[in-house]
């Protein structure tokens, strides 16, 4: 885990006004597919995203195999008072291969620019590359969502996941005390009755 | 490991008088590596084909890296006197190295050449088979041989494994299981899922509205309206570890199942209780039980990798890290 990094993405967070939640799943190959409903504090709506990700591409004895991930992905926004709904297909805007490190627990992204280009600061692990593609589509309103899916594959242990992030239109200041963008969102108080336990076994 | 009972569709008698959300669709509940396994999915249609998967992985998972079979394969290589490089299958491999890697991220606190260690406290047969014993028992503080000591080849995908060490991967291969199980399953059959193996909580695909309700409970048999909060996750994974399970006295020592690789014995109460949420169930196992291993130096570890965990004491407090929702009976007081 990088802190600096860390904060300076807490940090434009706020000023930007976005929020980004992501959820992650794991295969060894082939296709995953996560959705991830996204409640943005301060925002008069929620965003919802989803993404399918698609990866052949692990080989992870020294890092990961540079033959690349793709990802499609697309957005949707729930319909508002103002704009109504929008969804739009997202361009595939193709990833590029960094030099960053891979993890089980994750760590959190940080975005440079528009170009497409991502570098993971992770914690965990040394040397280990990943390869990633994703993809992003913006609601033509701009005051929808944003969906994103992205496909990473990393570590030794020959991990592929797939994630999706969802941005909203900020209708409100974001709490000052909002964290810093997980790699997982954290559980959320239970709107309906358990259906499972998790406990020691 | 090895008692994999028939899956019964739709017979959860835990469920019993609780209404299930919209769009959860209960496929079944039954016993298999030695604990329980639930599996819900989002489309009821595809809940039979989402139960044969599961049922493929776990009987994989059962016939790779069992420690209480011996016809498994782990235990084959244990077993095998020749302790050169050996080629095993791509599950047990796949499991190794998930278990390698988990020791690796937690600096040893996992380990998973805790085996010999886990049956000089008595506990190497199928959990319910082990009984109290009144005989006295000498125990001997020493580290496990450590992960660094097994040797994984990914080219020839071959494993070494050094004399006398012995392999226990109780700590993630259900996790991992759970992993494979769920991402399998939404990806082919188009479906939100949540894969349940013992609490430890692998979910994939479009979550239900409101997200997958969990209640957190020392022990996952818990009746579903018991005591504990429920939080709801969307995705990854969800895990709970707890030294309140599993226990059994051998002389005049009581004896729990996670071991401390650091001194071969069962880790000191400090924990009762911790779960995780990370981004697989795998992530989240690891976190939980290596934060058991290393007791008060828990919540800064947790805090550092932003791991949503609540974690409870043997004085019944309470702490919540990384945005896990405080408890409600706790936030009122």
């Amino acid at each position: 885990m990088n802190p600096t990094s860390q904060r300076d993405r807490a940090v434009r967070l706020l000023r930007s006004g976005t929020s980004w939640l992501t959820a992650g799943a794991v295969a060894g190959t082939g296709l995953l597919s996560v959705g991830v409903a996204v409640s943005l504090p301060g925002r008069s709506t929620s965003a919802s995203a989803s993404a399918t990700a698609s990866g052949s591409v692990l080989s992870p004895t020294s890092g990961v195999s540079s033959s690349g991930a793709s990802a499609t992905g697309s957005a949707t926004c729930p319909p508002m008072a103002s704009s109504g709904s929008s969804s739009l297909p997202a361009g595939l805007i193709p990833g590029s291969v960094s030099d960053g490190s891979s993890s089980f627990f994750g760590g959190h992204r940080r975005d440079d620019g528009e170009s497409g280009a991502r570098h993971d600061d992770f914690a965990g692990g040394e040397g280990q590359g990943f390869d990633s593609a994703f993809v992003r589509g913006v609601a033509p309103t701009g005051s929808g969502a944003t969906g994103s899916g992205a496909t990473r594959a990393g570590g030794s242990n020959d991990v592929l996941s797939a994630c999706v992030s969802g941005q909203g239109a900020q209708t409100s200041q974001p709490s000052a005390s909002q964290s810093p963008s997980p790699q997982v969102a954290a559980p959320q108080p239970a709107v309906s009755p358990p259906i499972v336990s998790s406990g020691g076994s | 490991m090895n008692d994999l009972a028939e899956p019964a569709l739709g017979g959860d008698p835990k469920r019993s008088g609780i209404p299930l959300a919209t769009g959860i669709h209960h496929v079944a509940t039954f016993h298999a590596l030695g604990t329980t396994a639930v599996l819900f999915v989002t489309e009821a249609a595809v809940g039979r084909q989402a139960l044969e998967l599961l049922e493929k992985w776990i009987a994989d998972i059962d016939v790779t890296c069992s420690r209480f079979r011996p016809d498994s394969e782990i235990m084959t290589l244990r077993d095998s006197r020749d302790r050169r490089p050996r080629k095993v299958s791509e599950v047990l491999f796949e499991a190794l190295a998930v278990a390698l890697r988990a020791a690796d991220l937690t600096g040893g606190l996992v380990d998973p050449t805790v085996g010999e260690a886990m049956e000089v406290i008595g506990y190497d047969r199928d959990f319910p088979l082990i009984g109290a014993s009144d005989s006295p028992v000498t125990f001997r503080a020493r580290p496990v041989p450590g992960w660094k000591a097994v040797k994984l080849d990914r080219s020839s995908r071959t494993v070494q494994i050094p004399p006398g060490v012995v392999i226990d991967l109780g700590a993630t291969a259900k996790a991992f299981c759970a992993d494979r199980a769920a991402s399998e399953i939404a990806v082919k059959l188009a479906t939100g899922v949540l894969v349940s193996l013992g609490g430890d909580i692998a979910v994939a695909g479009p979550a239900p509205r409101g997200g997958w309700s969990v209640r957190i409970a020392d022990d996952h048999s818990e009746p579903l309206d018991g005591a504990g909060p429920v939080v709801a996750i969307a995705g990854g994974g969800l895990a709970t570890s707890s030294t309140t399970v599993r226990r059994w006295r051998r002389g005049q020592t009581t004896m729990h199942h996670l071991i401390d690789p650091g001194t071969s014995l069962p880790v000191a109460d400090y924990w009762r209780t911790v779960s995780v949420a990370a981004a697989s169930c795998v992530g989240a196992n690891t976190a939980s039980t290596a934060a058991i291993v290393m007791g008060a130096r828990a919540v800064p570890w947790l805090e550092q990798r932003l791991l949503p965990s609540r974690l409870v004491g043997f004085d019944g407090a309470v702490s919540v890290v990384a945005g896990w929702p405080v408890d409600e009976d706790e936030s009122s007081r």
